[in-house]
């Protein structure tokens, strides 16, 4: 494990304000490399100001993004966001985009930071919830597929690719064969790049940040807490 | 009181039971499977930290999405209601429960009768996000929880001690809640049903094997679970505290 080689400690902060914090920290605890991993859980801006790098977890967007906004987070993350690596997970990837379908009534506040459009609970309620092995690209073990927990999940409607942004790069997608026939989706299937191109990508990356629909935390595979690591965070710390 | 019966299943009720979902029903053409335990514990898992309210309608409904509630429970009466007013209490109307699985996007949860398998099956019919099989409403089986197993739709069951908790998690349940005492306002009840499944795990978790089998005969729960609690030392599942709880400041975090 010598791609990167900085001495100093590396403090990864978890989104503690309600949701699935406790099972990230629970896989970067099992992580190893070189560095020292240190987990902070995040609830105000002093916790934040250490981090150097944040993972948002799966919960309910619209209850985080409000108990972000009494806590005074609202701010704070979206200067940390310009700066540091962030990845979401499943909540946590509809607070990173650009732009979400399906919010609430009234909207709801996001922090955005990746260039991609999602629509909430895009395959339906809880009894369409699903696991599906995902085929991966830049994970240790390629081979192996990940398997992927899908829990009332958001589903990537378009990626808005700019020269202004970093280019966007897929890391995993369901196989089209498991992609789910939702109602809901029919309507945005007119794409330029066919029927559930976009819909089958279920982890990003643009730049420092990332995304997946999925929890990989609630599987006992720790490779996309390891790519983290390695490609979003370490390289910013040299 | 309400372990599994042994003996010969009654032939009445063999003939009503629901059918287990066919295996080949339950997963779509490929390889993906819809209804796995891990997505039914792992939507519990999503709720940690969070508040789920009662509402008896759409705009409450609203009001607890805009006021951070990370689930409703849709409800015909509040517990409370349904205490004062005595008479057989039901599942609630399908069209009063898509009405708020309508007006919001968080997890909608319902309850239904203890037992009452064919209310779960209207339940999961409809798209609901969870479901509560329990004591608030009367109970439709004195002896028998239904199957939760056989379902895609997760459920949420009440507990007052570890014993009962193991037992409705080894019948399906992937999320538990306190008993309490629901519609008193006290929280006292909550309180000692959340300390009383704390102590016995606690007790439970400096059992060596053998302390264990006969530590599960005493509470009635099944070995391997125990011994999965013990060794986690929590319940395999969620745990929420409820029953009783009225104001803010009694949410135990």
């Amino acid at each position: 494990m010598a791609h990167v080689q900085v001495s100093n400690n590396v403090t990864v902060g978890i989104l503690a304000l309600q949701g699935a914090f406790a099972e990230h920290q629970t896989a970067l605890q099992k992580l190893s490399f070189q560095e020292k991993i240190a987990v902070v859980l995040v609830r105000t801006a002093e916790d934040l100001s250490v981090c150097d790098a944040l993972i948002i977890p799966g919960g309910e967007s619209t209850t985080i993004a409000l108990l972000a906004k009494l806590a005074g987070l609202l701010e704070p993350l979206r200067t940390f966001l310009q700066k540091k690596p962030v990845w979401g997970t499943c909540a946590g990837a509809i607070l990173l985009a650009q732009a979400v379908e399906n919010t609430k009534k009234g909207g709801q506040e996001l922090l955005g930071g990746i260039s991609v459009t999602v629509v909430r609970n895009g395959w339906g309620s809880q009894v369409e919830s699903f696991e599906a092995p995902l085929s991966t690209d830049g994970l240790r073990d390629p081979t192996t597929p990940f398997m992927g927990v899908f829990i009332r999940a958001p589903v990537v409607l378009a990626l808005h690719p700019s020269t202004e942004n970093p280019p966007i790069e897929i890391i995993a997608r369901l196989p089209i064969s498991l992609v789910p026939k939702s109602q809901k989706l029919m309507v945005h299937d007119e794409g330029d790049c066919g029927p559930h191109d976009s819909q089958s990508i279920v982890a990003l990356r643009q730049g420092r940040h990332m995304l997946t629909t999925f929890h990989p935390e609630l599987t006992k595979d720790i490779r996309f807490h390891e790519y983290f690591v390695r490609t979003c965070v370490l390289p910013t710390l040299v | 009181m309400s372990t599994p019966a042994n003996g010969p299943v009654p032939a009445v009720a063999a003939a009503t039971a629901p059918a287990a979902i066919p295996r080949s029903a339950q997963r779509d053409p490929g390889n993906s499977k819809l209804g796995t335990f891990g997505v039914k514990s792992g939507l519990a898992q999503m709720l940690k930290g969070g508040v789920i309210m009662d509402v008896i309608n759409p705009e409450q409904a609203r009001i607890a999405e805009e006021a951070g509630a990370c689930a409703v429970m849709a409800l015909e009466r509040v517990p409370a209601d349904i205490r004062r007013e005595g008479g057989v209490s039901r599942m609630s109307d399908p069209a009063m429960i898509k009405s708020i699985v309508d007006a919001v996007t968080i997890p909608v949860m319902a309850k239904v009768r203890i037992g009452h398998f064919v209310e779960a099956q209207i339940l999961q019919a409809i798209g609901i996000d969870y479901i509560d099989e329990s004591e608030v409403l009367t109970p439709a089986d004195e002896e028998h929880h239904i199957n939760k197993h056989n379902y895609k739709v997760p459920f949420v069951c009440g507990a007052r001690n570890l014993g009962e908790a193991l037992r409705r998690i080894s019948e399906g349940a992937a999320f538990i809640r306190t008993k309490g005492e629901a519609g008193t306002g006290n929280v006292v009840e909550a309180v000692r049903h959340q300390r009383s499944i704390m102590s016995e795990i606690r007790k439970a978790s400096v059992m060596n094997e053998e302390e264990l089998y006969a530590y599960a005969k005493e509470i009635q729960a099944p070995f391997h679970l125990l011994k999965e609690t013990a060794r986690l030392k929590r319940l395999p599942v969620v745990n929420f505290a409820a029953g009783g709880i009225a104001t803010p400041g009694m949410c135990i975090r």
